[in-house]
Formats: C-alpha cells, structure tokens, sequence
C-alpha cells in the first residue's frame, strides 16, 4: 500500500486555561489522494479542533501535546507559522462555513481571488484573472459575476466562490468545515454534487465536517464518528450508516429524521461528559443504553471488524443485538437522566 | 397524530388569515424616482390565506425569501399587514387596542431560532421565565414560582434551585431552547409560532425539542406554526404543510400527502434535494435553478415560472389559483405533477 498522504496518530489536542482541557484525545485516522473522509459529531466534539490542526490554524490556547500529523511523510503538528504559510491553502485547502463573511465588502471578487492567488504564486494579474475566470465556471458562476461585489450575490454564489478559491492553487487536500449549513436545502443540494463532481474530476483528497449525518452519506465513502475527542467509530459510510456498531452512532441515526421514513424520533439522554477532567472508561457510558461496569471501569480499545469497520466499544461483538435494541425508544428511556 | 385534520370542520377556527399582503417599500434615489416614478415594493407576502383549527401544528417551508419568516412576524404582531386580515379566536387583530391587545400578546408567543441570542445573558433562569408573568400582572410571588416551575416542568428541565439560579451560558444548546420554550408557554398560550426553533441544535437533541412540541399540543392544547426550511423535520411534527414560495403559498395539505404525492414542481424539487441517510440509494433530481428571481419584479403569470423545468406559454398569461387536488390538499399549478415521485 502506497504510503498516505495524511498520517493523523494517536493525535492530542489541548487547550490550556485556568483548566486544561483535551479537544481531541488520541485519533487516528489515515487518507489518500482521492479519499473523502467525512467527520460526524455533536457541537463540542472535537471535529473541528481537529480541522484547525490540520491546517495549522489552532487558536494561541490551543497546540498538540502528543501523536502526529504527518502531511507526506513529514511531521508537521509543530510546524512555524511560516512554515504553515507554505503549505496551507496552497497544498492544503480549507471550505469554511461562513462565506458571507469570507469576502471583504469593499473590493470586487475578482480583484480578491487574484491577490490572494498572487500572494501565493508569482503569476502575472492577466494569468491570475484567466485563473479566476476558470474557477468561476468550473463552480458555475458566470465569470462577469466577478466583477461584482461581495453583496450582490447570494449565499450559495459566494460558497461556491469560496470552493473555487480553494481549489484556486490546486491542493491536494480539500478541508470543508460545514460547508453548507447556512444554506437552503436546494443550494445545499446544488453544492454537494458540485464538490463531488469536483473532487471526482481533480481527485483531491478532502475531509468534510458535518453535523448532519445525510450530508455525509452523500458525500464521503469514509466516515468517522466523533465523541468527547475521540474517534468512536470508523469506517466505509455504507457500512457505518447501515450497520453501526457503536451505541452512539446507533443513537445518532435514531435521532435523524428522514424524510420517508416512518420512525419515531429517538433523542440520545443527557449530554457529552465534561472533559475536565475525561471521566474514567468510556466517555459515552453515562447515555448509553448498554453500559455496564466494564464501561463505567475500563476505556474501551478500538475493535477492528474484518471489514474494517472499527469502534472504540467493549461489546461490538453483541453489535447485531444491541442495533436492534437500539432502535426501540424504550431502550433508550432505561438511561438513569443525569 | 390526528386524521383528516385539514377536512372543512363546522368548529371555527381559531386563527383565519385572509388574503394577506405586506410590501415593502423599495427605496430609491431622487434620481431613479424621476425616470421610474411607479414606487416599487417587495412583495414579502403576497396574498396569503390559511386557517388553523386548534392544537393543530402546521410547518411553514421555503427557501429564505419566502415569506415564511415574515408570515409568522404578522400573525404575532410584530408586523402589520399592507393589505388583509387576520383573525384571531374571532377578533381582527389589528384592532386589537388596550387590554385586548394586552390578552392577544399573552395568548401567542414565539420561539425563535437561536437558543444563544434570544436569552438574555445576564438574566438568571428563572428571571428569564418569570419575566412574562410580572408584564402581565401575576402580582403574588408564590404563583409565580409555581408557574415558572410549572413551565420548565413541562419543558422538560428539573426545576430545582441549580437550575432556576444558572445562567444562559451554564446550559447546553438543547437546554437554553428549552428554556425559551418555558419562557414561551409560561402564560399558557393558545398559539406559537417556533422560528426554525431546531436549526440550530445538534441532532442527538432535536428530535427531544421536536417531541416535546408535539407534547405540548397535547397536554396544554397549543397551536403551533412551525417555521422551517427542512422538510424532514416536518413531517415528523405537523399536521399540515403549507408550501410557500416568494410570498405565496404554492401547496398546502395534509404532511403525509404533500411529502407522499406533491404536485407542484416546486415543492417536489424541495422534497428532492433533501439528502438522504441511505448511503446506496441515488436521488434522482428535477432540475431547478437554484436561484430564486428576486421579489421586487416578479415574472407575470405563476411565480415559479422563471424556475420550473415544465414551464409552458400557458404559465406566463396569470397567476393559477390554489385548486383542490385531494380533499384538503391544494396546489398552484396548472400543470401538477402526477407522475409518481422516483422514491
């Protein structure tokens, strides 16, 4: 197997304060060019901490304490910030959620694409404005469009300015932090194909944080499943999504209305533990179902399946029973509130 | 849920929108005024008429820009209407002066969508909820704990000290919505109106708030209209669904008809694009542009037209009328869709 492109191990993530407090504990994960990894979880979780290393974009309070991110074979989690200046955006891109306020109001699109490509590369403004034009029709906006300024156009035209500046230096890893959240269902509808498309065509690799499990299953033939910092469980979406084995992932698919689907909608109790400190055994013990003493006493390892499916659970070998159990909303009533 | 809920009932209903308009003004300059003197407007609502029996729960969707929002905004009076009216349990509200006016903001409230900025970050827990009782006059201290603990009962929060001295930014997501849904039923509401109130929560907690709704119709009789762009979050709450686009309601009908047999290619390319959980199944699309024209210059004829992949010169000539398909269920299209939808 060739060797990954992104190497994420045993990564940990603290933020210091008056207390200290772990994000991200212990993940690991590996990509390839052409893989699409999508990462689940709630608010909190640790989803996109985990981005913001990736891209060296951890805020002063924030640094890793521990594992690695090799980025082609090379450790960069304590990279400079000159160093992250190399790599970021041009190798390794970032869709944030926010495009409204990606652009400055007072200049026109165009000009801020070509200076911020020019700041990267010492290309002239005609190749860069020719660049921009392409990039424009490759996200579907009209070129002229460029001309205007940030106000004039919609929501879902500026997201789809912001992939094209990020695609705009041609990296190979595309991170998307909630790319579509603030749009409408047929915007959001629109921009999905069009980074698969995308992606498909130029083979990027690309990491897409999402709270909003259908958005993944679109998307991303990989998906990883956060909780209290950690990977819970990992795996090929249709596997994940179909057949879970980690209690939570159950919960989460429970909890998601699907437009058909004639289920009652099942909450997950309670709330994530606080990670101050993390409490002992497995972090999801105080809302799952199943939990026993072993849970409450020991962290469960994470169990690779033969498939490669993989969940941090002591009894993924009762996995087929406890789906079932899962789907029924008095197994989750049994969970003591607290 | 209840049956045949949108079936004509001799029971009057307890709030009637006719025919309602609200236009915005465009402002132009001195000079665009000389060369178009016509005044320009926004046709945020642009005739909307829709009944709501009590303990109904109706979900309003639509992209922004539909109206939805400002739908909502009118029938709580926080707007009033450019043309029409709007009746509740049988008084045209915007004559409502004095105490009347007074016991109409007691009997509707709202829910709005961020559980963040809609609490008042300084105020306590119970002073958030007990708020609504000292505007309205609960003069004796002990009632107002009592309804005030009433009320977090019933939202689903533990009413003891902890939590009546805690402050917004003690609480997660899930509990602050919570909070305002207290705060929102406090006074015993017949109707509110929710703003996206689950937008903005994480999952594993939206379908708790969503129930809990559903419970509140039950065990205090609410009416509710449920604003919302995601279409799967609806039909596990409401009872009907009322399809709006650019100021119109474009189809309006039982959940499970709208959701099974859409007729109106707007509403099927909203059905459409919701992404689905089942990762082997492919969606299939009707075409829209996902642009919507802007609300000042509308297209003549049907709205939609600009948009629809089944356009024809028919459409271009006048506004359809809203015609019954199936017993309660309407559309505005002369071309409805028949065909069954790919799923």
């Amino acid at each position: 197997m060739d060797t990954p492109l992104l190497e994420v191990k045993d990564l940990q993530i603290e933020y210091k304060g008056r207390r200290s407090l772990k994000a991200v504990d212990r993940v690991n994960f590996e990509l390839q060019l052409g893989d699409n990894l999508g990462i689940v979880g709630e608010s909190g979780c640790g989803k996109t901490t985990l981005a913001k290393s990736l891209l060296g974009l951890l805020p002063d309070n924030g640094s890793v304490v521990g594992g690695a991110i090799l980025w082609d074979k090379t450790d960069v989690s304590h990279y400079s910030e000159n160093e992250w200046n190399r790599l970021r955006w041009s190798d390794i891109a970032l869709v944030p959620q926010n495009a409204l306020s990606s652009f400055n109001p007072v200049y026109r699109l165009r000009d801020q694409i070509v200076e911020a490509i020019r700041a990267h590369e010492s290309i002239s403004v005609d190749d860069a404005r020719r660049r921009t034009e392409k990039l424009a029709t490759m996200v579907g906006i009209d070129p002229q469009r460029l001309m205007d300024f940030p106000h004039q156009l919609s929501g879902g035209m500026k997201q789809r300015l912001v992939i094209a500046m990020a695609l705009a230096l041609n990296p190979r890893l595309i991170i998307a932090d909630e790319p579509t959240t603030a749009l409408d269902v047929v915007v959001q509808d629109r921009i999905i194909r069009q980074i698969v498309e995308l992606q498909n065509e130029l083979k990027f690799a690309m990491i897409y944080i999402s709270h909003d499990i259908a958005v993944v299953a679109e998307t991303c033939h990989l998906i990883a499943v956060m909780y209290a910092g950690q990977i819970v469980e990992y795996g090929l979406t249709s596997a994940v999504l179909k057949k879970p084995i980690h209690p939570y992932t159950m919960g989460l698919k429970n909890a998601f209305p699907e437009l058909r689907v004639d289920k009652p909608l099942i909450s997950i109790p309670g709330h994530p533990p606080n990670l101050d400190p993390p409490p002992t055994g497995c972090r999801f013990a105080s809302r799952c179902p199943f939990a026993t003493e072993l849970c409450r006493q020991s962290e469960p390892p994470m169990v690779e399946l033969p498939s490669g499916q993989k969940a941090a659970c002591h009894y993924v070998d009762r996995a087929l029973e406890l789906r079932e159990l899962a789907a029924k909303a008095e197994t989750w009533r049994q969970v003591p509130a607290g | 849920m209840s049956e045949n809920i949108l079936l004509s009932t001799p029971q009057t209903p307890l709030l009637s929108v006719d025919d309602v308009k609200k236009w915005y003004p465009v402002r132009q300059s001195m000079f665009a005024s000389l060369i178009q003197p016509d005044k320009r407007f926004v046709k945020a609502i642009d005739g909307v008429s829709i009944q709501l029996k009590k303990q109904e729960i109706i979900g309003l969707v639509g992209e922004s820009g539909s109206g939805k929002s400002t739908l909502g905004e009118l029938v709580t009076l926080l707007q009033t209407p450019t043309e029409g009216t709007i009746t509740f349990d049988g008084a045209d509200i915007s004559s409502l002066h004095g105490d009347a006016l007074k016991q109409f903001r007691k009997r509707v409230q709202v829910i709005f969508q961020d559980p963040y900025a809609t609490l008042n970050q300084r105020f306590t827990i119970y002073r958030t909820v007990v708020e609504p009782l000292i505007i309205h006059g609960v003069r004796d201290k002990g009632e107002r704990t009592r309804r005030v603990k009433l009320a977090l009962t019933r939202s689903g929060l533990k009413p003891e000290d902890d939590l009546l001295n805690a402050y917004p930014h003690n609480l997660s997501g899930g509990q602050r919505q919570r909070v305002s849904i207290a705060r929102a039923i406090v006074l015993e509401p017949d109707l509110v109106v929710a703003d996206e109130p689950v937008s903005m929560l994480d999952v594993s907690v939206r379908s708790g708030i969503l129930n809990l709704l559903a419970e509140l119709r039950d065990t205090i009789g609410l009416t509710i209209i449920f604003i919302s762009h995601d279409l799967s979050t609806v039909q596990n709450l409401c009872d009907r669904i009322a399809v709006m686009y650019l100021g119109r309601i474009v189809e309006i009908g039982p959940v499970k008809q709208v959701i099974e047999r859409a007729f109106h290619p707007y509403t099927r390319a909203l059905l459409e694009a919701v992404p689905l959980v089942d990762p082997d199944v492919k969606r299939e699309r009707t075409n829209i542009d996902s642009e919507p024209p802007s609300a000042i210059d509308l297209p003549p004829g049907c709205r939609f037209s600009s948009r629809c992949p089944f356009v024809t010169p028919e459409c271009l000539i006048a506004e359809p009328e809203l015609v019954e398909m199936a017993p309660g269920h309407y559309v505005r299209c002369i071309h409805p869709r028949h065909e069954p939808i790919w799923y």
